[in-house]
């Protein structure tokens, strides 16, 4: 497990934990996690996995679980992105792949923001539907080389299963995710004039898709996301958020004033996402025999109403935790 | 080709009173993936039915040639500055037949502010050969395409019937991938309504558009008006007999000389039509 100690290295190290059909389940971090967990070792390493080597030899794992990729560019520095998801990828694949290693599976956890959002894309993007564009935001660009390592790494060792999920916006009570913490807090970010379709997994069927491919020496890309697809406005009118309008020009001149009046923080990745939304394919996974939980309609529903309860009790003494 | 996608059928208005779970208010269960809103095309169709009816007075030939169900890529001649041909042809079919029909169009719309919107709401999707293929094959439904794209409503009065190239024969290489049969439609009237005089243009153009037109609705109308007052010309939907291209569908890549010479062929059929269609026509605006 890498990110033990971020959100969902220790949700999903928990839930192999508590399967009970690993031996012994190691996280590395920077820090430890959380809560002490039975079952679980916790070795602590830089953010860059530099000391990765040493310890996929003397543990003998054979299942590697990558979780720990930055997806969004709201709260790190570039150098940190970079540092995480380009050499920390590059790292783990590194001692996944020395001599000695037994390492049989390694499953990432990506993105679909590694498609990009323009208008030109198709409807519904496989995982083999190239880029309209080269990426314009950092966070795009980490991803698509670290994708390329897990790439040339598959080509290499073709004897390892290495699967990439590539998730949508993922929404749930706990998340850390900008779309999700922006329904909860209440205030969507819109570009006047556009109300993309989206799509959205919820932060349990994350967990069970992880479950799902890990073990069952699934390998290659997929595309995670429930069915369908949801206009933007129904998602946060139905989550009863106030929307923030973004100009449809200059928009990131005006996400910009709302960062530094501290009103909103809209990273950059996002604005093309409200503009022309994203679709991705998602039926390889189901051809291999995952069955989704919920459509993402549904998905939306039950979080929705999670958001808007949230926001109707009475308000709360306590300090806001940020601003946005 | 079976129905891939099993939870999520494409909205039909097969089913206009789709119950809901619970009674949420949400109104996506109106909207599919897609983006098209059968709620939204509603209102478009009778917002647009007296100009339908009363104003362009169309009229059909051949209507009972689009299947019931089933698949199938429906192949249009394109024009008018601000084309009602589209429009014409998906409110006919919706009325008549009750199917949905998904018109590919340039994907420069999804880039206006506000119009975009509306665009995708009443059945607009962007005309990239995936989409096509899906719409098609995995979802068999029917889609409309206008092989000249935007050159067709961009050309002068003086060259009107006279097609525009068929691009290069990619909705003949999906139909053929998707196993789906081709059926050509002319459209005779639409060059009327709205008629290029002059074409301004636009130096380095961002917004895919090489020109400007200036129609003579601008010139009677003035600029605004013009942009939208259609002139009331009467017009004639013919559709021809479905082309079924013999050719193994599923193939990765199939012959360029095959993809242009059925192209050729449908474009031939179209022209032919129009053609005939103009000999019978007395009046532009009676018919």
């Amino acid at each position: 497990m890498t990110g033990l100690s971020s959100f969902w290295g220790f949700r999903t190290a928990k839930q192999l934990v508590e399967s009970g059909d690993f031996e012994l389940v190691v996280g590395v971090d920077s820090s430890p996690p959380p809560e002490p967990l039975d079952g679980l070792d916790y070795i602590r390493s830089d953010q860059s996995y530099s000391s990765l080597a040493r310890l996929v030899k003397r543990t003998e794992v054979d299942t590697i679980v990558h979780t720990f990729l930055v997806l969004s560019s709201a709260s790190i520095s570039r150098r940190a992105m970079h540092e995480i998801n380009v050499i920390g990828t590059m790292n783990l694949l590194g001692a996944a792949g020395q001599s000695g290693s037994k390492v049989k599976q390694i499953v990432v956890k990506s993105s679909s923001l590694i498609y990009g959002s323009s208008f030109r894309d198709p409807t519904f993007f496989t995982e083999t539907s190239p880029r309209a564009f080269s990426p314009r935001t950092e966070i795009e660009r980490s991803l698509i080389e670290a994708e390329a390592y897990i790439q040339e790494f598959a080509e290499d060792k073709p004897h390892v299963d290495l699967c990439v999920l590539r998730f949508p916006n993922v929404i749930g009570p706990t998340v850390e995710a900008d779309l999700s913490q922006a329904l909860i807090r209440g205030v969507a970010p819109v570009v006047l004039g556009f109300d993309p379709l989206l799509q959205f997994v919820d932060e349990e069927e994350v967990l069970s898709v992880i479950r799902f491919v890990t073990g069952n020496s699934l390998s290659g890309v997929y595309n995670v996301s429930g069915d369908g697809r949801i206009p933007w406005s129904s998602v946060y009118t139905e989550a009863m958020a106030r929307p923030l309008p973004i100009s449809p020009l200059m928009s990131e001149q005006f996400t910009r004033l709302y960062q530094a009046l501290g009103i909103a923080k809209v990273p950059r990745e996002l604005i093309d996402l409200l503009r022309f939304g994203r679709g991705i394919d998602n039926r390889k996974l189901k051809n291999a025999g995952y069955e989704y939980g919920q459509t993402t309609s549904e998905a939306v529903r039950s979080f929705a109403e999670y958001a808007a309860s949230l926001r109707s009790e009475p308000p709360s003494i306590e300090e806001p935790k940020a601003i946005i | 080709m079976a129905t891939v996608e099993s939870s999520e059928g494409p909205t039909s208005t097969a089913n206009p009173s789709k119950v809901t779970a619970g009674n949420e208010s949400i109104d996506s269960t109106s909207i599919d993936h897609w983006g098209r809103s059968e709620d939204f095309r509603k209102a478009l169709r009778s917002a647009f039915d007296p100009i339908y009816r009363y104003w362009f007075r169309v009229e059909w030939e051949g209507l009972d040639k689009i299947p019931k169900q089933g698949p199938a890529l429906l192949v249009a001649n394109h024009s008018g500055a601000l084309p009602p041909d589209a429009l014409s042809i998906m409110q006919g079919i919706e009325q008549g037949i009750g199917r949905p029909v998904y018109g590919l169009a340039d994907n420069l719309f999804r880039t206006i502010p506000a119009l975009n919107i509306a665009w995708s709401r009443g059945g607009g999707v962007s005309a990239n050969p995936d989409n096509a293929y899906r719409l098609l094959a995995d979802e068999g439904q029917l889609v409309l395409a206008f092989p000249e794209g935007i050159r067709g409503p961009l050309k002068p009065f003086s060259e009107r019937y006279t097609l525009r190239r068929f691009g290069r024969g990619g909705f003949v290489e999906t139909a053929m991938r998707a196993g789906v049969p081709i059926i050509p439609i002319a459209v005779v009237g639409a060059e009327e309504s709205m008629p290029v005089i002059a074409r301004v243009p636009i130096p380095k153009s961002q917004i895919g558009i090489p020109y400007l037109p200036i129609t003579l609705n601008h010139v009677l109308f003035g600029p605004v008006l013009g942009s939208v007052l259609w002139f009331p010309a009467k017009i004639r939907i013919r559709v021809l007999e479905p082309v079924v291209i013999d050719a193994e569908p599923g193939e990765a890549r199939y012959s360029r000389s095959k993809v242009l010479e059925e192209s050729t062929k449908i474009e031939e059929l179209i022209k032919r039509a129009i053609t005939d269609m103009l000999r019978r026509r007395k009046n532009v605006i009676l018919g």
